[in-house]
């Protein structure tokens, strides 16, 4: 299973970074990773390394790039007509959506641990006093909870690709469900009271803490939508709407 | 059983009130070429995902290599290649690249690989185009390079879907040969599906002709073309007065008579018969520009069943 897995990983990988507009895209991921892994860590100096404000970051880039290589998997391949040479390989369902499903996430996680060894790079060489490098738990932790919110984007993003006729259709839907799922945030940003109240709760939690409950909510959040997608993957209905 | 690559018992497929694919049955003995010959809409595409356990049936049963296309289609795409109706090629990968990615799909050694991609690659002659993008390859080469692909595991079957279609006569008869010569070399058995009848009748053992979603019959080419027609007689001329029709029809050495255009296609019983009605249609006052014999073809054949199932 791992070496199907890794196959359509190695070709999922081939796509990302050699695609028709590959180029400017990769170049844009990286001026994002150089703003984010370097500039603003160097402005907020030590704050970086203790704060939990990496994690946002890192977080929202790991779920930005894995929705952007994931949405389209499935309808990429229904325009490419080469969604039914697929589906009539040995390779078993698992293989096939599990693969494009990581292919996101290690693509997301690759920016994420670059910027994440950039903002370390630079505050080391700015020279932060005590402490110089990221605590374990935002360190590790942090990465963790990208790569875990990057897989429940990225199996929502399958989800929205299969039954897409093209990979533009697969997109719009997965925006509409982003926004339907950031809307809770949006609505605290009206609501200063609420948005007090939240933050008084989350200063009183360590960083620790706020990881630990991310991770678990995460892996929560993650099983349910894997065992959805997996329900949804019926080779019969990908073949039908081809 | 063993024998057979593929049986199927009533095999059918509906979508809603469509009926695609409608009661088949089929034996398909193994080491042969199958020609499963119908019009575009015929049920071909839908029979081939059937029996590689990508659609399923509605009703019926059939095995494939042995195995159930309900609940073993894992199985049976593990020992079969498939060239679909796209050639499923990736463009912005080199050729090397796409037969390295379905050589790790069935998991062939990197030794195996290396050698098996250099073989099909020399075999079909497109070994110096290796590291070119399918992209810039003409549609030719792609096909040919989409047949290497399904053959790339040693499958013990081979399902192409009208795997010349598009293509120029040339390149067509070249994949025609590549076909052959890979058959021969592998042993593999291939089930083609095609409209093109002349390439089934040069290439298959064994034809099927399904149309509307019926299987008509399932025979050698050259006995079908011998069992349902005899020889042709074939006039191309003007001025076919009606009665002449009528008279043709009547005599007793003809089976049939048919005017498509400016020819008129006379099926005998014996080809003795040929100079009488050729006297015949000389005295209606038609205009006789040329006449030719010969027997009839698939497509005579195919044309006849069709007509017939119509009717």
């Amino acid at each position: 299973m791992i070496t199907d897995i890794s196959t359509v990983l190695w070709r999922e990988m081939i796509f990302l970074f050699r695609g028709s507009r590959s180029i400017p895209v990769l170049l844009r991921y990286l001026a994002f990773t150089l703003i984010f892994g370097a500039i603003i860590p160097w402005q907020a100096g030590s704050a970086w390394l203790r704060s939990p404000l990496p994690l946002l970051y890192w977080t929202w880039f790991a779920v930005y790039l894995a929705s952007a290589a994931t949405s389209g998997s499935f309808a990429r391949e229904r325009e490419l007509h080469t969604l039914e040479t697929l589906l009539a390989t040995r390779l078993s369902d698992t293989a096939i959506l599990l693969g494009k499903i990581l292919s996101g996430v290690i693509y997301g996680g690759i920016f994420v641990l670059v910027s994440l060894i950039f903002g370390q790079i630079v505050l080391l060489f700015k020279g932060t006093g005590i402490q110089q490098y990221y605590h374990l738990s935002i360190g590790l932790g942090g990465y963790l909870v990208a790569l875990l919110s990057a897989f429940a984007i990225g199996t929502l993003a399958s989800l929205t690709s299969l039954k897409a006729k093209t990979s533009r259709q697969a997109q719009a839907s997965l925006g509409m469900i982003l926004l339907f799922i950031f809307l809770p945030l949006v609505i605290v940003e009206f609501l200063p009271g609420l948005q007090q109240q939240l933050l008084a709760f989350a200063l009183q939690m360590n960083s620790n803490t706020i990881i630990l409950a991310a991770v678990l909510a995460l892996i929560v959040l993650d099983l349910p939508l894997w065992l959805l997608a997996k329900n949804r993957f019926r080779r019969n209905q990908l073949i039908r709407v081809a | 059983m063993n024998d057979y690559s593929i049986i199927t018992e009533n095999l059918t497929c509906s979508f809603g009130d469509l009926l695609a694919v409608d009661h088949i049955n089929l034996q398909v003995p193994a080491g042969i070429v199958f020609g499963f010959l119908g019009q575009n809409g015929a049920g071909k595409t839908t029979t081939i995902r059937m029996l590689l356990g990508l659609l399923e049936q509605s009703e019926g049963e059939a095995r494939v290599l042995g195995f159930d296309i309900r609940n073993q289609g894992q199985e049976i795409r593990e020992n079969t290649g498939a060239l679909m109706e796209h050639n499923g090629l990736y463009e912005r990968m080199t050729a090397l690249e796409n037969l390295e990615y379905f050589a790790r799909i069935y998991r062939l050694s990197q030794v195996e690989r290396k050698k098996r991609i250099e073989e099909l690659l020399t075999h079909l002659s497109l070994w110096d185009r290796r590291n070119d993008f399918v992209s810039t390859w003409s549609k030719g080469m792609r096909q040919k390079l989409a047949v290497a692909r399904s053959m790339l595991h040693h499958p013990r079957l081979v399902i192409l879907d009208e795997p010349t279609s598009g293509l120029d006569p040339l390149a067509a008869i070249e994949l025609r040969e590549d076909l052959l010569s890979l058959k021969e070399k592998e042993g593999t058995t291939i089930f083609l599906n095609t409209h093109n009848l002349p390439e089934a009748e040069k290439l298959c053992n064994l034809v099927g002709i399904i149309h509307h979603g019926r299987l008509l019959t399932v025979a050698p080419p050259r006995e079908l073309v011998m069992k349902d027609t005899g020889p042709v007689l074939q006039i191309v001329g003007n001025s076919f007065p009606h009665e002449l029709l009528n008279q043709i029809e009547q005599h007793p050495a003809v089976l049939s008579v048919e005017l498509v255009e400016n020819v008129l296609h006379i099926r005998l019983k014996d080809k003795k018969a040929a100079n009488e009605l050729i006297a015949l249609v000389a005295q209606s006052g038609a205009e006789i520009e040329t006449i030719n014999h010969g027997a009839a073809d698939l497509e005579d054949v195919f044309v006849k069943l069709v007509q017939g199932e119509e009717q």
